[in-house]
């Protein structure tokens, strides 16, 4: 894989809150380092470690790093630094125990979360104010080939199992050309982003610009958390060009808005992660065109981490519309096919709905350990969508994940924490999306068949849910005994028991 | 606003407006909310939480820090730092 580098990056973070301009040399020095350390501890090509990074210097020293030394790396997920509890380290176990890494890299002198450490051997990358050799980063070579790994990315299954989706070097660069073509990226574009690099928009945001010389500005994650307007601040302030985020990021702006900002530069958003409902793209539109944001700025954006990261997003320039209370996602982008079909697999006329299937040079091999996906097949998305005037409109969603914030969270996750906060037996809980345009969001519903309830119980779920899945539940209601519809053999069917919660019969 | 004085009842009020207008919780509406309850407790998330900060600055009448808040913060907590800068 080829990376065009620019002259420099700039790091946002709590103790640089202006930003850092660090020179891609050091970066690159950095990166030589990490591969000799990996070397010398004993790591092969073909090998896979894992990164508790959060510097912007030592993220992307880890990744380049893997990769000179041959090796595919993985950001650990979010819910692996959350709460030590039984659950939160059976999670984490199980991403160890399919991710198999030969070691965890992490920066001297931050300390790991407990339910990481002691998995595997650990090694220290020096710190950000370490004096490292500069090298010219054109004198790098990566060993890679097409069909090697690039990264692991988890994601949440719909079982809540840990699944590794396997990005290999050529699926990478397919999909990184696709979106780069449509979006017209140039060495003269600079990148702004602040998504979580375990995120297949994180990622994205750091190698896309990459893969065509333009600028990146990195901002740290909780920076952005702690003060979203810090975001558009810094396209401001380093005239980014594009960007990424959620739209609830989208939506905390336009009720906290960012003041004294110049967006003229900004011309791109990918806007995914989770629904994009248009009243939340109109209120940010809104409240930030006087400060120079031009329409068709914000881009409804579809794509998941088994395509690597995108599936189809807007022409630049092209203002987004609306049909049935959706919004456009654009065309899918090149070198993919797809269909919507309906129940019987038959491709629906155009403007209906239907299970969105899609096939092509961006889409995964399969999950790591599991069995692999049909590469002559079409891989169904799990997710619905309708096609109109060759633009892709995302109306739903069959797979049993919720999604808030960009993140996505396992049902069976948040489920599991509920029925064990009320002492329940498993299977008495449905978590599960019910899409509100009105609101401009997905209200999480979480329904509990439970004999005696009383409001502390919701109180007791909402709390034990927010802290051990980090998850914000709208509404927490408690069922009949058997109401919540199951399968013959007794699986919950959260998607019929979202049905009868619309139709206000559960 | 700013010469009502912040007593848990308050913050409790602001809670369940926000509740009702769909941005925290629905079971706030009528769960009772207490000085010891934090925001973790009461089931907001990050994103919960701007809501929260937001409210309270227009009710306190004075610019709050985005990392007002913390998850392990109590309402009592809450009630504390804002009687100060008000």
């Amino acid at each position: 894989m080829q990376i065009h580098w620019p002259d420099q990056f700039t790091f946002i973070g709590k103790t640089r809150p202006e930003g850092e301009a660090v020179p891609a040399a050091q970066i690159a020095g950095r990166a030589a380092n990490v591969a000799d350390l990996l070397r010398a501890n004993g790591c092969v090509p073909g090998d896979r470690i894992a990164m508790w990074v959060s510097e912007g210097e030592n993220q992307l020293a880890a990744m380049f790093g893997s990769w000179l030394a041959g090796v595919s790396f993985c950001v650990l997920p979010s819910f692996a630094g959350r709460t030590n509890t039984e659950r939160s380290q059976t999670r984490v176990d199980d991403v160890f125990s399919v991710l198999q890494p030969r070691l965890l890299l992490k920066t001297e002198g931050t300390e790991l979360p407990e339910n990481i450490a002691g998995q595997v051997p650990v090694v220290d990358l020096p710190g950000v104010a370490a004096a490292v050799p500069e090298l010219d980063p054109n004198s790098l070579h990566f060993p890679m080939a097409d069909d090697d790994i690039a990264f692991i990315q988890f994601t949440s299954g719909s079982t809540g199992g840990a699944k590794g989706a396997v990005v290999r070097f050529g699926q990478l660069l397919a999909n990184l050309t696709a979106i780069a073509d449509r979006v017209g990226m140039t060495d003269k574009d600079s990148m702004v982003s602040w998504a979580p690099l375990y995120h297949d928009m994180g990622l994205m945001a750091v190698l896309l610009p990459l893969s065509r010389g333009a600028d990146v500005v990195l901002m740290e994650t909780d920076h952005f958390v702690r003060r979203p307007a810090a975001w558009l601040e810094a396209i401001s302030r380093h005239r980014g060009t594009v960007t990424t985020a959620p739209p609830t990021s989208l939506k905390l702006l336009t009720r906290r808005v960012a003041k004294d900002v110049d967006l003229s530069s900004w011309r791109y958003a990918w806007i995914g992660g989770e629904m994009v409902f248009p009243s939340i793209l109109k209120g940010f539109e809104e409240t930030y065109a006087p400060m120079g944001l031009a329409p068709g700025v914000l881009q409804p954006t579809y794509g998941m981490a088994e395509t690597v990261v995108g599936i189809s997003c807007g022409e630049p320039g092209e203002v987004w519309s609306e049909q049935d209370g959706f919004a456009s996602c654009g065309p899918v982008l090149p070198g993919f096919q797809h269909r919507i079909v309906d129940d019987e697999g038959t491709p629906v006329a155009p403007g209906e709905r239907g299970y969105l299937h899609v096939k092509g040079a961006s889409v995964l091999r399969g999950y790591l350990g599991l069995d692999p996906f049909d590469p002559e097949d079409f891989f169904d998305t799990g997710d619905v969508a309708f096609e109109q005037d060759g633009r892709l409109y995302i109306t739903g969603r069959v797979k049993d994940v919720l999604k808030r914030g960009g993140e996505m969270f396992p049902a069976t996750v948040v489920e599991a924490v509920a029925e064990a906060a009320l002492d329940l037996r498993t299977g008495r809980a449905a978590a599960f999306s019910h899409l509100r345009p009105d609101l401009g969001k997905e209200e999480l519903v979480l329904l509990v068949e439970s004999r005696q309830w009383d409001d502390m119980d919701a109180r007791k779920v909402a709390g034990a849910i927010a802290q051990e899945v980090g998850v914000q539940m709208d509404i927490i209601r408690p069922a009949a005994g058997g109401r919540i519809p199951r399968t013959s053999s007794g699986k919950i069917m959260r998607q019929k028991a979202a049905a009868l919660y619309k139709e206000g019969q559960i | 606003m700013s010469d009502q004085t912040w007593t848990v009842d308050r913050v409790a009020a602001i809670l369940r407006e926000l509740a009702k207008e769909d941005e925290l919780p629905q079971h706030l509406l009528t769960a009772a909310i207490t000085e010891a309850d934090t925001v973790e407790t009461l089931g907001l998330d990050s994103i919960g939480a701007v809501a929260l900060i937001d409210r309270l600055e227009t009710e306190a009448g004075v610019p709050l820090p985005d990392d007002f808040l913390d998850f392990k913060d109590s309402v009592a907590d809450i009630v504390a730092r804002l009687s100060c800068m008000s």
